[in-house]
């Protein structure tokens, strides 16, 4: 696993800086894409990165058109600025499928990220096809309340 | 209500669907208030497919579906199928023109993605001919990877085609493995996409039902009472539109009407309550078949279809004999002769 500002995993044509989260002039959140089929987006955990999923990748794209985020404050997308908030987390990845013209998409959500997929959920429901959530909880470990 | 697998899509879909077309109106020209009553109805009735597409009513059909399953709350209970008709003009920018039109469905619709996109356009062959139908290469090619670039992006759940046109290419279209449903042009007057040569004298789409179910695909009905026309009287509701230029040859409303006519003796002798009740039984005891459409004008049009669907197909005698009639050209006859 790599940590937040760890490892340089190798960047294909597919993965790209995708944003802009937060309006045009800011910097693009770094997001890779993989596969055809129906759209699924891997939403990571806290202080890694996208790059966590990289075992995996290859048999989930055999059939599904893959967005593997870093999220905000997260590995490429470590130079974004804060607030690191669920809620921001979670309407970056509404940017996101915005910029990539898309419209709803299967959020999976892993430890923190499960987090963040409920939070999309909540605030973007029309975005969410299937929710699938793995190894979380339903509080968020970075501004807990 | 018999709920039925749509294909392979993994979707089910109720016996009897919902058509929010132009013909039957309610949707398009219908009180917003008596729409709504309508969906509640269906709803309740266990209806789960609605039909709609961005040519009934200029958009005005997406925008009401859209609101009455908004109001009721029951948008993630139903699955809803709309379409994508290209333009001359489009044929330039297939893809683009696909997702334009896409974007501008869930717009009226409110929604983010739609459960089933069809391409509305009829197949033929040969150069297009300035008309709205396109080729077989075409449906298959650029056609059918515009649709699934909008499954990629999660606009679209599934894609279909129309199964109007020539026979071989929509044959062909349903084996080519890049569509998930087709709608198939199927009713009393001319079941010839469920029974091969019984055309009645129109379009013989051999088998199309057959062929399509069997290579997974979802099949939905389309025109089950001719337009209206087997409601063999010639008045029609203040909500229905046109039935329009005829689909299919042979198939002239005109036409349908009388030989609608001619299938109100054997209802009666079957003990149906009319023609009309014969048609949508006959078109929901097709094997193959996930759901009939029926459009409707009114609330009384919906009760009907739902009262005669849940009197279930329709037994295979009268089958035999709606269809043994029409492999020669002539209606079905009413009445067999003594000792048959």
């Amino acid at each position: 696993m790599g940590s937040i500002r760890g490892r340089e995993p190798a960047v294909s044509a597919a993965d790209q800086p995708v944003g802009p989260p937060g309006g045009g002039a800011s910097p693009a959140l770094f997001a890779r894409r993989r596969g055809e089929g129906r759209p699924l987006v891997l939403l990571h955990g806290l202080l890694v990165s996208g790059e966590l999923f990289a075992p995996v990748l290859d048999a989930l794209a055999a059939r599904h058109h893959l967005i593997v985020p870093d999220l905000r404050g997260h590995g490429r997308s470590a130079h974004l600025p804060g607030p690191d908030t669920v809620e921001q987390l979670a309407d970056d990845i509404a940017l996101l499928l915005d910029t990539l013209g898309m419209g709803q998409a299967d959020v999976l959500g892993y430890s923190q990220g499960g987090a963040v997929a409920q939070q999309f959920a909540r605030a973007h429901p029309g975005r969410v096809r299937r929710l699938v959530l793995a190894c979380t909880y339903a509080h968020n470990a970075l501004s807990p309340r | 209500m018999e709920q039925r697998d749509l294909g392979k899509t993994g979707l089910k879909v109720s016996a009897l669907g919902y058509g929010a077309g132009s013909v039957g109106g309610l949707m398009v020209r219908g009180d917003p208030a008596e729409q709504t009553r309508a969906v509640a109805r269906a709803l309740d009735a266990g209806i789960t497919y609605f039909d709609t597409a961005p040519g009934y009513g200029d958009g005005r059909s997406e925008e009401n579906l859209g609101r009455a399953l908004r109001e009721l709350n029951a948008w993630n209970r139903v699955v809803v199928g709309t379409k994508v008709r290209l333009a001359p003009a489009d044929l330039r920018d297939p893809a683009g023109s696909i997702r334009r039109s896409c974007l501008q469905s869930l717009q009226r619709l409110g929604r983010g993605a739609v459960d089933l996109l069809q391409f509305h356009n009829q197949v033929v062959l040969g150069q297009p001919d300035g008309g709205s139908g396109i080729s077989p290469g075409y449906l298959l090619g650029e056609v059918a990877d515009g649709l699934q670039r909008l499954v990629r992006d999660g606009l679209a759940d599934h894609v279909g085609f129309t199964g109007l046109g020539d026979p071989g290419a929509l044959h062909e279209a349903a084996l080519s493995g890049r569509y998930e449903t087709v709608q198939c042009y199927f009713n009393a007057l001319n079941p010839s996409a469920g029974f091969a040569g019984a055309s009645g004298g129109g379009r013989d789409f051999a088998g199309l039902i057959d062929a399509a179910a069997g290579a997974g695909l979802g099949v939905i009905v389309i025109r089950a009472l001719a337009a209206g026309a087997l409601a063999a009287q010639p008045a029609r509701h203040p909500n229905a539109g046109d039935p329009g230029a005829p689909l299919i040859s042979g198939a002239d409303y005109g036409r349908d009407l009388e030989r609608a006519r001619a299938l109100a003796p054997l209802a009666r002798k079957l003990g149906l309550e009319s023609p009309l009740e014969l048609a949508l039984r006959f078109a929901l005891s097709k094997p193959g078949v996930s759901t009939v459409l029926v459009g409707y004008s009114d609330l009384a049009q919906l009760e009907d279809a739902v009262r005669w669907t849940g009197r279930g197909p329709l037994p295979e005698d009268g089958v035999l004999r709606v269809v043994e009639g029409l492999r020669e050209g002539r209606p079905a006859r009413p009445e067999r002769s003594a000792g048959e």
